[in-house]
């Protein structure tokens, strides 16, 4: 391992990645701490302009965006009571009562320590485990990763919202829209009616960004303009050595949380928060004080969210298979930029993984810089009005869809996506199985086909041996819960708006 | 509308487009060889298990949301909401002014069409802060063009802005 570091670490040691990282935390914070933009979208909209940057690179500056948007949903969590992104809502809990009582700087502090440190615990893990699960997924052939996808394809439940059935509408759609192009056994066109355009099949990116920015951008017309909530001021309150020391079992122990629930696909961000909030309520010897302004209450959720961060990437640097919907998108751009995630990765290029685990080690520390510099500057973020910001956003949707393949036709493909990503938010069905969907679809037939030719036909060929049995049983145990576990939601609930 | 009857609607309109997929648009879009080796899958028979799934899981929605007890709107929205008729006008010419744009851009290049696109679109927000969203339009779609053109080699379209920068 400490050669394949140093492989690593001479490719990644360069002013440009650097600069990637930097600006792509500090680009994450900015984007997370206003409120209706995500990290996917912030991802999406700057996958274009990797373009022509390095692997490496490009894929730091995403991750690192990625990262730095998991921090900054903190900020107008604490100051507004507005979480920037789903997993910050936990933080709101303990964070706004804080800033209530004048003492917004110390949530924001303890935050941003929390979250450097659980985000360095979770790219330590993956580093550890990711080269480790690789290895065993050597032995993959197509009717082990077919098995293996139908287990990714199980997060879809995970990432449905409300109502499973509607995550699965999104799904099949998204698996439909996959096989637009030419079909890779036989060479025949599907759904091309004869646009030389389609034959390709769809770009990755206009789909992206058409689903996750447009609709946001059509929805705010059907809302009223009005002044922003005024945030709290942030003070110059510091959080003491007492304090941290006081949160550090918290941290250490939602970092673990985090890492544990970010490595298994489809769990996400906010479940690590609310799991290790709780935790901390429970053991805590301040338990009385949660949800009144605890200090180590903002420090156990924000570890909580931020543990995932770096897990997340474990599935899908040693499998090839997204851990979320952020993580899909980075797959994507792994894709572009030519390079396959899982196994063959780590075999072929093995300097990039190592590059890629040095850069983001140092994005921890980044974080923290950004933070302690720009934590004023980012608490008047949320101050951006969304009728500047929106256009802004659109334009450069715009510029970003025609850069892939410079042509006008995957602008149209953007917009028109954006109208079917605003009738599914009319119609209250989630977008992000759609994209996982539209992910995994061409590998999930792409392996199914080809075990079947191996095998002439035969199905025995995704039970012959103990890995895909290993995995055809998580599948079912894993379906079994998620219904399970939809079936036994209350009703009000599923009334409610998917994320 | 309630959720119910919404989801009636979402179940219908699901089943309507996967069953047209599935009658129409496979055996019009999908040409399928005659003769197959033992074991290959045909290319319509993907995009075929995709659609029936999608009428089953259609069927379930409408069928759940008839027989479900009724449930109001959670009402959760933060922002208020123009009324229902405002709502419309306004995302339907934002809809008409985004593919307005796209023609535009045909038309002019891209760097001008955006100049004209951001203030228009500002204006339908409600926006009347011009000294924002004026300098905002002037400088955004001129930074995108030098970054894609010089930066990362990307031709984007604008016949006018090619002879300054």
């Amino acid at each position: 391992m400490l050669e394949n570091f140093a492989v690593g670490f001479s490719l990644f040691f360069g002013m440009e990645n650097f600069l990637a990282i930097f600006l792509g935390v500090g680009l994450g914070i900015f984007i997370g701490a206003i409120p209706g933009l995500t990290g996917t979208m912030a991802v999406a909209i700057a996958l274009p302009f990797t373009f022509t940057m390095a692997p490496v690179t490009g894929i730091l500056f995403l991750v690192s965006i990625y990262k730095g948007a998991m921090y900054g949903g903190c900020i107008p969590a604490i100051l507004i009571k507005t979480p920037g992104t789903p997993a910050g809502a936990c933080t709101v809990l303990d964070g706004y009562p804080l800033a209530r009582k004048g003492q917004a700087g110390k949530a924001l502090n303890m935050a941003l320590y929390a979250s450097a440190v659980a985000d360095f615990v979770s790219n330590l893990s993956l580093i550890f485990l990711a080269a480790f699960i690789a290895g065993f997924a050597l032995r993959f052939g197509p009717p082990e990763f077919f098995t293996l996808i139908c287990f990714s394809l199980t997060i879809i439940a995970g990432v449905a919202g409300p109502s499973l059935l509607k995550g699965l509408v999104s799904a099949g759609l998204g698996l439909l829209l996959a096989t637009v192009g030419i079909d890779l056994i036989f060479g025949t066109n599907r759904f091309v009616f004869g646009e030389v355009q389609l034959m390709g099949g769809l770009a990755f990116i206009p789909v992206l960004i058409g689903l996750f920015a447009l609709p946001e951008i059509l929805d705010y017309y059907a809302k009223k303009l009005k002044p922003k909530e005024i945030p709290a001021e942030i003070g110059r309150s510091r959080v003491s050595w007492i304090e941290f020391r006081s949160s550090l079992k918290s941290i250490l122990r939602g970092s673990a949380i985090g890492v544990a629930m970010g490595s298994i696909p489809g769990i996400g961000g906010a479940p690590a928060a609310f799991m290790s909030y709780s935790e901390a309520q429970r053991t805590s010897k301040n338990s009385a004080n949660f949800g009144k302004g605890e200090l180590e209450g903002v420090a156990a959720a924000e570890a909580g969210n931020n543990g995932v961060a770096g897990a997340t990437l474990i599935p899908l640097l040693s499998l090839g298979v997204p851990g979320d919907v952020i993580t899909a998108v980075i797959l994507g751009a792994f894709m572009i930029h030519g390079l396959t995630p899982g196994p063959i990765l780590f075999q072929q290029n093995i300097d990039i993984v190592y590059a890629i685990f040095c850069g983001l080690l140092l994005s921890s520390a980044f974080m923290l810089v950004w933070g302690k510099l720009g934590i004023q500057i980012f608490g008047r973020v949320a101050d951006v009005p969304n009728s500047i910001l929106f256009p802004a956003v659109l334009v450069m949707c715009v510029f970003g869809s025609y850069a892939v393949n410079t042509n006008m036709f995957d602008v149209l493909v953007m917009m028109l996506m954006g109208l079917v990503g605003f009738a599914m938010l009319k119609a209250d069905i989630p977008v992000a199985p759609f994209l996982i969907a539209f992910v995994l679809g061409p590998m999930f037939e792409d392996n199914l086909r080809r075990s079947l030719v191996m095998s002439q036909g035969d199905p025995r060929i995704f039970v012959h041996n103990e890995i895909t049995i290993f995995f055809l049983g998580l599948t079912v145990v894993s379906l079994i819960l998620l219904v399970r576990r939809n079936l036994k939601k209350p009703k009000a609930s599923r009334s409610t708006r998917p994320t | 509308m309630t959720p119910n009857s919404r989801d009636v609607i979402v179940g219908f309109t699901v089943v309507l487009f996967a069953g047209f997929t599935l009658l129409v648009l496979i055996p019009q879009g999908i040409p399928t060889p005659g003769r197959t080796a033992p074991g290959q899958m045909l290319p319509d028979f993907w995009p075929r298990v995709i659609t029936s799934g999608l009428v089953v899981i259609g069927v379930l929605i409408a069928l759940l949301a008839v027989f479900a007890p009724t449930v109001e709107d959670a009402g959760e929205e933060i922002d208020e909401p123009h009324p229902p008729m405002v709502a419309t006008l306004k995302v339907v010419a934002a809809i008409v002014l985004m593919f307005g744009y796209l023609w535009l851009i045909q038309l002019i290049g891209m760097v001008v069409a955006s100049m004209i696109a951001i203030p228009l679109f500002s204006v339908l927000y409600g926006e009347r802060r011009l000294w924002i969203f004026i300098p905002l339009a002037i400088v955004l779609p001129v930074l995108l063009y030098v970054f894609f053109r010089h930066v990362a080699s990307i031709p984007i379209p604008d016949p006018l802005l090619r002879q300054i920068l």
